[in-house]
């Protein structure tokens, strides 16, 4: 036989093999056959190698009887040749349309590299095994096989840390930038409470008395002191989807200077309290690999809140004398947003960059990007450093004021009398930009219970409109398995 | 030794052990389940005993062997296949044994047994059925030897009783068996009724069947030995409780692995006079142990006892404990060696039910060093919140000889050896050592796990 002859031979039997149009039905019925009676040959495990090499022989595109010929090497301690199966079965199945195309081959691919990861780990190569599973959970996430065998591996080799799952260490969700972009196991809760305190001051608005008379003194600052008590659930609908609901808790207290009220009642704190916004969260996981997440999320604003919340000063006697202090913005709110969560030497990164759409009342519209790393001081407390820009467009607020008239009589058209004026208007607080530095510290009191401490300090301040102050953060989460 | 040939033992104090084990598990009365154990007649008698049906018993490795002679009717060496029903239907309580037979591919269950039938079965395969291998309802004895029970679509072995049927107590033994690939569980019993059921069921190999290996429902009174249950589908061996009652198991001596869920899973019911002992559960995608109260129907109130066991990386994802238990049943977890499970070692109700374990790098913690100051989280990730260790704990690498390959015996250096507290049970009295774990390898291969 010519060498040419020898080619071609070997050219037909390749391509036979290589395509399941090249196999006759009839053989891999046979195959089947062999493979059943393997199946019924449980107590002999002579016969049934005999029975998977028939079925092979006459059928190699059968990964089963392959797969099942791997395991049998491996209870008889053949090890080499039971992990070549094993990658045979692989290849076989990532290299053929044919056979991924088929039901039940992607089991059979997760079959093939756990055992062959189990290989490695008969072997004491536990390196080998860890790279092996990692390689699986990247392709297949959600096998828990591979994470009960990993996990196991890891504390074996002393890696403890890396047994944190990624989605394990959304309890360690930034303190300001609270959205992370792992994802939760679905099922699983995780209560948020937190409360924090801020002081704001506004200077006054150009076009506070548009209608009126320049005449008139307006107060110079405006100073609120606000503590709001946040409550937040979020549950995981599926691995990927996470809903939750925020409500919000506000006290306000106003700092009023009033010029046109002499004596005792100068001075006058305007307090209210009551809901705020009520807001509906939505988180979908976009993609991730094993320390890469990336989430789109939505916030949902419902106006619950009281925008034309009154507050009063219990001391102050003369009826005119309150303010509109809203608790809520009185629209319906958007806020879609971008999450990215990474991890590198311990350090886990958070990118949330967002922005809010308003109708530009009482609460105007944001564009919110913040960055958060967060280190493992130790197990049990983490360190939370976080970046947040924030820019703010134009709000229009309505004010009820007491403005004092400064010449009576004489000047202004109405002939109205000197003294106070209450007056109704619409100002507008203009926008800026903001840079804050928020440091925090997350304390693990107990399993899924986290305690954090932190405070959030302006490096830039806008120049007009509302302009806070330092903030102080306190919150309390808990996470159900 | 070929346990799966059914060649006996040579080893005699592994003999004894089974006898002793065999004959215990009906004698001694358990404080929370003494009522019910009391109803049911005893089903494991002294070796060389008569019973009432008229099956002479001998202990040997846990057999039962049936004097040839009471048998009324004998199939042997058949093949029944293919029918549109059941292959072969047995009602009536004539003695009837079937042997060396092939019964595969029916329209219905494999062998149908009913109606006071006492049956044995022995050295066949029973496959490819369209529904359960062997589908018995309200019968009063079966028993299975050396069978393959596989392929079926429904369950392995399916047994019921139902309610105004059945009067007498039931008995099943599955011996040396095969129940594998079967589309429910390897074995499902279910009891509607006010009379029990005892199953015995040993060195059975039960693997990838669609749902739990063992599942028993109701009145169940359940003791497995000696049994490898790996691979299937929902929990290893599966304990429901029912409005008629709840079962009682004891799983002794097993080897429960790779199960999707847990490993064992009792809910509302409890534990028999021997509990979970002995036994190597490891690598189970839920809880190695879990028992919960019944939410619907009425739960045991105990005991369940837990010694000895050997409980090893089961969990996935992040949950997954060594021993759980979520009922107000009194419960009592001694001797046991409890590690690298993935959410913590014990997560039980009452934090003061445990004592003398030896636990380690449970938890996904960042690390385990109990001598950092700062590892209070991972001890208190050990026992899933409670405030402190059980009396006589060790928490300490327990040094197992391969764990690697699935062989969790320790070395003569473990801090277990010799470090287990004393257990008033007669059973443990055959062992040499008081190590804490398994104190023998269980399934096929007996040697001692302690040295």
């Amino acid at each position: 036989m010519s060498r040419l002859e020898k080619t071609i031979i070997i050219l037909a039997i390749l391509l036979e093999w290589s395509f399941p149009c090249g196999l006759r039905a009839d053989d891999c019925d046979k195959a089947w056959e062999w493979l059943q009676e393997a199946t019924a040959s449980f107590h002999d495990v002579h016969r049934q190698t005999y029975c998977l090499e028939k079925a092979l022989d006459l059928c190699p595109l059968l990964v089963e009887a392959k797969l099942r010929l791997g395991k049998i090497h491996m209870q008889q301690g053949r090890l080499g040749l039971a992990r070549r199966e094993f990658e045979q079965v692989k290849i076989q199945i990532l290299s053929s349309d044919f056979l991924m195309s088929q039901p039940g081959s992607k089991q059979l691919l997760v079959d093939s590299m756990l055992n062959t990861a189990e290989i490695y780990r008969m072997q004491g190569k536990l390196e080998e095994a860890a790279s092996q599973l990692e390689k699986l959970l990247e392709s297949f996430p959600d096998c828990r096989a591979a994470q009960n065998n990993l996990q196991y591996i890891y504390k074996r080799l002393h890696n403890f840390d890396l047994n944190l799952l990624p989605y394990h260490r959304m309890v360690t969700n930034p303190s300001f930038n609270r959205i992370s972009a792992f994802p939760m196991p679905r099922g699983k809760l995780l209560f948020d409470t937190l409360f924090r305190f801020w002081h704001q001051t506004a200077t006054i608005a150009d076009d506070m008395y548009e209608q009126g008379s320049p005449l008139f003194y307006p107060a110079e600052e405006r100073s609120v002191h606000v503590k709001t008590l946040i409550m937040g659930m979020r549950y995981a609908v599926t691995d990927k989807l996470t809903m939750g609901i925020i409500g919000k808790y506000f006290w306000k207290t106003v700092d009023v200077n009033l010029e046109s009220v002499p004596g005792p009642d100068a001075k006058a704190e305007f307090n209210v309290s009551g809901f705020g916004d009520t807001v509906f969260f939505t988180k979908y996981h976009l993609w991730g690999k094993r320390k890469t997440h990336l989430a789109f999320f939505h916030l949902l604003s419902i106006p619950t809140g009281d925008q034309n919340a009154i507050g009063k000063d219990k001391d102050v006697r003369q009826e005119d004398v309150w303010r509109w202090i809203p608790l809520g913005s009185g629209s319906v709110d958007f806020m879609p947003g971008l999450a990215l969560s990474t991890e590198l030497n311990k350090v886990q990164t958070n990118i949330n960059v967002s922005y809010k759409f308003t109708n530009g009342q009482h609460v105007g519209d944001e564009f919110n990007m913040g960055a958060a790393f967060l280190y493992p001081l130790n197990p049990s407390v983490y360190g939370d450093l976080e970046f947040n820009y924030r820019w703010r467009g134009h709000v229009r607020r309505k004010q009820h004021i007491l403005a004092m008239k400064g010449r009576p009589d004489v000047i202004t058209p109405q002939r109205l009398p000197g003294g106070p004026v209450p007056v109704d208007t619409w100002v507008t607080d203009k926008g800026g930009n903001s840079l804050f530095i928020s440091p925090c510290l997350q304390f693990f009191v107990a399993e899924g219970l986290k305690l954090e401490i932190g405070g959030r300090v302006p490096l830039v301040k806008q120049e007009n409109g509302w302009i806070e102050d330092y903030v102080i953060h306190a919150g309390l989460s808990k996470r159900f398995f | 030794m070929d346990m799966k040939k059914g060649q006996p033992s040579s080893s005699t104090k592994r003999n004894f052990r089974l006898i002793l084990l065999l004959c215990l598990v009906p004698l001694i009365p358990v404080s929370g389940c003494s009522l019910q154990e009391r109803q049911f007649q005893s089903f494991f008698p002294a070796a060389g005993s008569t019973s009432t049906d008229g099956v002479k018993r001998e202990m040997k490795t846990g057999n039962f062997l049936p004097d040839p002679g009471i048998f009324k009717a004998v199939m042997e060496k058949n093949e029944i296949y293919e029918n549109n029903r059941s292959g072969v239907r047995i009602r009536g309580s004539l003695p009837v044994r079937v042997t060396e037979c092939d019964i595969y591919g029916n329209g219905r269950g494999g062998i149908r047994i009913e109606k006071n039938a006492n049956v044995y079965v022995e050295n066949s395969r029973i496959y490819g059925n369209q529904r359960a291998g062997l589908d018995a309802r309200n019968i009063l004895r079966l028993d299975c030897r050396h069978l393959g029970i596989f392929n079926n679509q429904g369950a392995g072995i399916r047994i019921r009783k139902i309610e105004q049927e059945s009067f007498w107590e039931t008995s099943v033994g599955i011996i040396e068996s095969d129940i594998f690939l079967n589309g429910q569980a390897g074995l499902y019993a279910a009891v509607s009724s006010d009379s029990g059921l005892h199953i015995y069921a040993s060195m059975n190999q039960i693997h990838e069947n669609a749902r739990a290996g063992l599942r028993v429902e109701g009145r169940v009174r359940l003791a497995a030995a000696g049994n490898d249950i790996f691979s299937n589908g929902t929990s290893g061996v599966y304990g429901q409780s029912r409005t008629s009652g709840f079962p009682v198991v004891d799983v002794v001596e097993n080897r429960i692995f790779f199960n999707k869920k847990a490993g064992i899973f009792i809910r509302g019911g409890c534990t028999g006079s021997l509990g979970i002992m002995n036994n190597w559960i490891y690598n189970n995608l839920e809880s190695g142990i879990a028992c919960l109260s019944a939410t619907d129907t009425y739960s045991a109130p105990g005991p369940i006892n837990i010694y000895h066991n050997t409980i090893v990386s089961n969990g996935s994802r992040n949950e997954g404990a060594g021993v759980r238990i979520d009922s107000n049943a009194t419960a009592d977890i001694a001797n046991n060696i409890i590690v690298y499970n993935i959410r913590t070692g014990l997560l039980v109700t009452r934090c003061g039910n445990f004592s003398s374990n030896l636990i380690f790098a449970n938890g996904q913690i960042p690390e385990f060093n109990r001598d950092r100051d700062h590892a209070f989280l991972s001890r208190r990730m050990q026992y899933g919140g409670c405030p402190s260790e059980g009396r006589g704990d060790i928490l300490a690498d327990p040094r197992f000889s391969d764990p690697d390959n699935y062989d969790f015996s320790i070395l003569d250096t473990s801090p277990a050896v010799d470090a287990g507290k004393y257990l008033d049970i007669p059973y443990l009295k055959t062992f040499d050592h008081r190590c804490m774990g398994a104190l023998l390898v269980p399934g096929m291969d007996k040697r001692a796990a302690c040295p």
